[in-house]
């Protein structure tokens, strides 16, 4: 009958009580473990009271007693020969130890995460923003709108014909999605500072300055139809599903640092320029169903861009919007496209 | 480094030495990180152990390295209950702002509870030696602390903020043990308005950077330079000050705190510290995070370069175990074993 072979393996005990180190030696023989050290002799351990610490590549191995005795050694050669002689092997530490094994691990991780990026986060918070129940969206947009609507708009703050182009415009919208029911309301703002905003139950706020800044009623109608994209498209709700996967997915992989807002930013910025292209579609191609020109967006970025050009743009992975450049022209080719 | 003059019999210095190697780490990290995403997140627990196991068993200290104990299933129902306490703050709050203010309060409430029972298990589950370290379960005193340095904080509008962060420094030092011995910490206040002053000049000095760097490229053909320059400016500033005020304050708890005779010394400097922060940065950014476990062993590196300890020989031997009576006592706790949790990543 073969017998298993014996094993000494030279370490330090530590006894628990006090701090103290005792040089000692670990001997495995005929199915039995006992350590040869002045405080302890002949005390024979059974192997199912022994619990292996696992390896980590440079680490002292560990090897405890049910009783708060500790062997440490520095030979990890040896404890992994009595490892596998108690048939004790840890599959974690074979790719850790092992180069070939951990950069195909890396790769697959850079795989995964661009995958879980580029396709998963979007596609799945899109599908769980179209569960959500209506009446969350309304508990969302409530306090919104009361703090929009908190001060009623100066009717003198738009020229008669400003007045007639905005109506034009919101009743043609009105009439195209037969909905008396979605909110249009203009709020009061800087000359300077045109914008367009829609909250999550659907209601659309144009401020003044973007009334002021149109040229007709079409370039209302086109941007109208951006938000009421978003709307559709369930963006803000998917906004918040992909904000909240990303910083989950950052706080794993940097176990939640002080420096993970700047990643979840840039790449959530990311999520908000594919949202904002997507609105420029869904705008482009209502305005062609509705036999209108739909280059008006793009009429109407110039104005806003001429407006701004004087200041600086941010970069674009800090923006949450694609540059004004970018969008005319993507606009003007999609118009002039089947 | 220079340790002070002492009339004792000549004190033994031990520096902290660090073995990790990022090339190492860098193996232990990527399986973690592989194996937590296929688990969808279950295995981080056991991931963090593992990380603490390398980290902590690579520390040596007079010949002996350090270790970390934690169930990693403990660790796993901690995440749980914090990501749904965190779920319910973040997503709570879209749906309505005092949904967050209502979370932001209850959780503010339990912070000081919550502090007390990390400690006790991180400390509870480091070793040296085989002798544990421990942290004296004393809730009325983690909440005399937070609301008094919440109190100075507010009724200075922020200018008692250092006396605030003595006040809990305070608190958890004297509470920490390692075996039986309690250690010691005693600093005065005034001595913690320094860092923070410091901190907030070069944040101060940072905007200013920043303003005037905008306004002179302002007019300049720079395109998206011209706000990029300014706010990286910013940027060094606000890592420069977050280093000084680290280095300051792991100095400052350092040298004041000892453990019997046993002297702790600690020397970093806010310059290295920044550059070194600011390379790991970059470093991480341009790899996209893969370099992450290289930048954690450096940083370790350093804080281990600049500890020292000084004792009389044999003093670290001396030091026993609680006894059995003391132990159970320090633990006991009707919710103890479920609340025995980690409570933070």
């Amino acid at each position: 009958m073969d017998s298993k072979p014996s094993i000494r393996i030279l370490g330090f005990l530590f006894d628990g009580l006090q701090a103290t180190s005792q040089s000692a030696v670990l001997v495995y023989e005929d199915d039995q473990i006992y350590f040869e050290t002045a405080f302890i002799h002949d005390k024979v351990f059974a192997i199912k009271d022994l619990q292996f610490h696992p390896e980590l590549i440079g680490v002292p191995r560990v090897i405890e007693s049910a009783n708060g005795l500790r062997f440490e050694t520095q030979d990890c050669e040896a404890v992994r020969r009595l490892e596998t002689t108690l048939h004790k092997t840890s599959w974690i530490h074979l790719i850790e130890s092992s180069w070939t094994l951990s950069l195909t691990g890396a790769a697959m991780v850079v795989g995964l995460l661009a995958f879980i990026y580029f396709d998963l986060i979007p596609r799945y918070s899109s599908k769980l923003a179209r569960k959500v129940p209506a009446s969350v969206s309304s508990m969302m947009s409530r306090s919104a709108e009361k703090f929009l609507l908190y001060k009623p708009m100066k009717k003198d703050i738009l020229s008669t014909e400003e007045w007639q182009r905005a109506n034009t415009a919101i009743e043609d919208f009105e009439k195209h999605f037969h909905a008396k029911d979605i909110q249009i309301d203009i709020i009061e703002s800087d000359k300077n500072d045109p914008n367009a905003f829609v909250i999550p139950n659907g209601h659309i706020f144009l401020n003044s300055a973007l009334i002021q800044t149109a040229d007709n009623s079409d370039q209302i109608l086109a941007i109208l139809l951006h938000e009421i994209g978003h709307y559709h498209h369930f963006h803000v709700m998917q906004s918040v599903l992909e904000h909240s996967a990303i910083s989950t997915l950052i706080i794993f992989i940097t176990g939640g640092t002080d420096w993970t807002n700047v990643p979840i930013l840039i790449l959530n910025n990311s999520y908000s320029r594919d949202n904002e292209t997507q609105a420029d579609d869904f705008s482009i191609q209502t305005m062609k169903e509705m036999n209108r020109d739909p280059s008006a967006l793009a009429d109407l970025f110039q104005k806003m861009a001429d407006l701004v050009k004087n200041e600086s743009e941010l970069p674009k992975f800090l923006s949450t919007h694609p540059g004004f450049k970018e969008r005319i022209q993507y606009i003007r080719r999609q118009s002039t496209s089947r | 480094m220079t340790t002070p003059e002492s009339n004792l019999p000549s004190l033994e210095k031990h520096q902290i030495i660090f073995h990790g190697q990022a090339k190492d780490y860098f193996r232990i990290w990527i399986t973690n990180l592989l194996l937590t995403i296929a688990t969808l997140g279950i295995y981080s627990a056991w991931a963090k152990v593992r990380s603490r196991k390398y980290l902590y068993g690579n520390f040596e200290l007079a010949g002996s390295r350090f270790d970390y104990h934690a169930d990693p299933k403990k660790i796993l129902l901690g995440r749980v209950l914090i990501g749904v306490l965190f779920a319910g703050y973040s997503l709570g709050g879209k749906i309505d702002p005092m949904v967050s203010v209502a979370f932001a309060t209850a959780f503010a409430l339990i912070t000081p509870w919550l502090m007390v029972r990390a400690l006790m298990f991180n400390l509870g589950n480091t070793s040296y030696r085989n002798i544990r370290f421990g942290f004296k379960k004393d809730y009325n005193g983690s909440y005399k602390a937070f609301f008094q340095s919440l109190v100075w904080t507010i009724f200075t509008f922020g200018a008692g903020f250092p006396k605030g962060a003595h006040i809990q420094a305070n608190f958890r030092m004297n509470r920490i043990r390692f075996g039986a011995k309690y250690f010691q910490f005693e600093a005065k206040t005034k001595e913690f308005y320094n860092p923070y002053f410091m901190a907030f000049g070069i944040y101060v000095f940072g905007v200013i950077v920043m303003i005037v760097s905008m306004v002179a490229l302002k007019g300049t053909p720079l395109g998206s330079l011209k706000i990029l320059l300014p706010v990286i400016a910013l940027y060094v500033c606000l890592v420069w000050a977050g280093a000084t005020l680290k280095a300051e304050l792991i100095n400052l708890k350092t040298s004041h705190t000892n453990l019997g005779e046993i002297k702790f010394y600690s020397d970093l400097k806010p310059r290295p510290l920044t550059i070194l922060y600011i390379q790991n940065i970059l470093v991480c950014a341009l790899t996209l995070g893969l370099a992450i476990p290289w930048a954690i062993i450096r940083s370790i590196k350093y804080r281990a370069k600049c500890t020292q300890l000084a004792m009389p020989s044999g003093e670290l031997e001396k030091i026993t175990t609680l006894s059995e009576q003391d132990a159970q006592n320090a633990t006991a706790d009707a919710a103890a074993d479920f609340w025995d949790l980690d409570l933070g990543f």
